[in-house]
């Protein structure tokens, strides 16, 4: 009986203190964010936009906006949440483990029969770099650089690298990056044709498909591990985890093991994440101008990332001879979302001229790009963290 | 430009400064640098290991 009255008095005074909520100081925040999480959960639902992450996220952004949930709900110092955040994200365990199941998806098939066309990934991560130098006018340099790193068009690395940096605006930052992972369909297209010509867009590219060997492809992680580990340490962990699930993958003997990093690791940790970093998507925390400003970052580094990749291929076509050129627009797909960006060119492609069929390389520039936005993630840590 | 910027600093409580421009622009040289430097380790590597996969075909037949 005791204990129904004390519940029965819990009820009362969690009543009274909503009740007690200002308007608009408290309310109209809670409602906005309410709205930016079902906005998520439409464009997620409703036009497939990076589903998978948006919809828990979008769930978690309202789950997190409740009333009370800071102090009584799923994001006290014990809730759910906040466990979940202390256990996976703020630790980087989710980001590190999502590589695994990233690596084990991954076919560096043509980027092997090709290898020379990696330099385009690297060209790619310029939009990181030009963001960090933006950024760095509006924000102290650690949280300039966890912003830059949006711009690797990867969300496990953006993840990570903030985490690592201890940024504030990691809420926004992961947004940020998933939402234009979603929207490359969208930001890369015009940029390309802004700095192509229509002759630049029809060059072909012969495909040579040179057969790669089951010895390089079990090599290539290793060797690719070893490499990032001594020459940029910070981003061994990075792009240990993500050639670890490559290896597993083409190893040839664990096939049971690939499956289930690719599928059942990759989907359980993303179910967690989604929903953890919606933590960091309290109205308090995420209702600010800053927010605004990093979103336009965001935009301003995947455009870049963009336009260095075609002007680092335009650059190179000076000095090649004719029929040996490259298609400008390939250097775009070292942006790293992977494979909207190669289905972006290999599209453009067709567009320009329905017989030059660009997947093949776009893939294998598209597959690199992963690699060099980690290793761009890695030189950063080694630079600020 | 610049009294755009502080105009929009007043507006939004973002700070606006220069202070870090050197440190981010040292930065972005040399990350730039540093990442064409492992590719192209990574490149050299992989075309040893073609290399390599091919004779030991060449070998076989």
């Amino acid at each position: 009986m005791e204990t129904l009255m004390d519940l029965g008095q819990k009820i009362i005074s969690i009543f009274e203190a909503v009740m007690d909520m200002n308007f608009t100081s408290e309310i109209i925040p809670m409602l906005i964010m309410w709205a930016i999480g079902g906005t998520l959960i439409y464009l997620a639902i409703a036009k497939d936009m990076e589903p998978t992450l948006l919809l828990p996220m979008g769930f978690g952004t309202i789950l997190v906006n409740l009333p009370l949930a800071l102090t009584e709900g799923v994001i006290s110092e014990h809730g759910a949440i906040e466990v979940l955040y202390n256990a996976g994200v703020a630790n980087e365990l989710f980001p590190l483990l999502l590589f695994i199941g990233i690596g084990a998806m991954i076919d560096f098939g043509p980027l092997l029969s090709n290898p020379k066309l990696m330099i385009f990934g690297a060209a790619a991560q310029f939009g990181i770099f030009f963001t960090l130098f933006v950024s760095s006018l509006f924000f102290p340099i650690n949280e300039a650089a966890s912003i830059a790193i949006i711009g690797a068009a990867d969300g496990p690395t953006s993840i990570f690298v903030a985490s690592e940096l201890g940024s504030q605006y990691i809420g926004a930052i992961i947004v940020a990056a998933y939402s234009y992972m979603a929207l490359v369909p969208i930001v890369q297209p015009p940029v390309i044709k802004l700095l192509t010509t229509k002759k630049e867009r029809r060059i072909r590219m012969k495909y040579e498909g040179k057969a790669v060997s089951k010895r390089t492809r079990i090599l290539f992680p290793i060797v690719v591990s070893i490499i990032a580990g001594v020459v940029s340490p910070q981003s061994a962990v990075l792009i240990g985890f993500l050639m670890f699930g490559n290896l597993i993958r083409e190893c040839g003997v664990l096939d049971s093991l690939s499956e289930t990093a690719q599928k059942v690791l990759a989907n359980l940790v993303t179910i967690l994440l989604g929903i953890t970093v919606a933590r960091n998507m309290n109205a308090a925390s995420f209702l600010k101008w800053e927010t605004a400003l990093i979103l336009g970052l965001g935009l301003v580094a995947f455009i870049v990332d963009t336009a260095g990749g075609v002007l680092f291929a335009k650059l190179l076509n000076l000095f090649l001879p004719e029929g040996k050129k490259f298609n400008p627009m390939i250097g775009a797909a070292g942006i790293s979302a992977f494979p909207m960006s190669s289905r972006v060119v290999h599209k453009l492609g067709l567009e320009a001229d329905n017989q030059n069929f660009l997947l093949m390389h776009a893939t294998g520039v598209n597959v690199s790009g992963q690699v060099a936005s980690v290793i761009a993630g890695g030189m950063i840590l080694s630079f600020f963290a | 430009m610049f009294n755009f910027f502080l105009l929009a600093s007043a507006f939004s409580g973002i700070q606006f400064t220069t202070e870090n421009i050197k440190e981010a622009l040292l930065c972005s040289v040399a990350g730039m640098v540093g990442i064409f430097i492992v590719v192209g380790i990574i490149i050299l590597s992989v075309s040893i290991l073609n290399k390599a996969g091919t004779g030991k075909k060449k070998d076989d037949k």
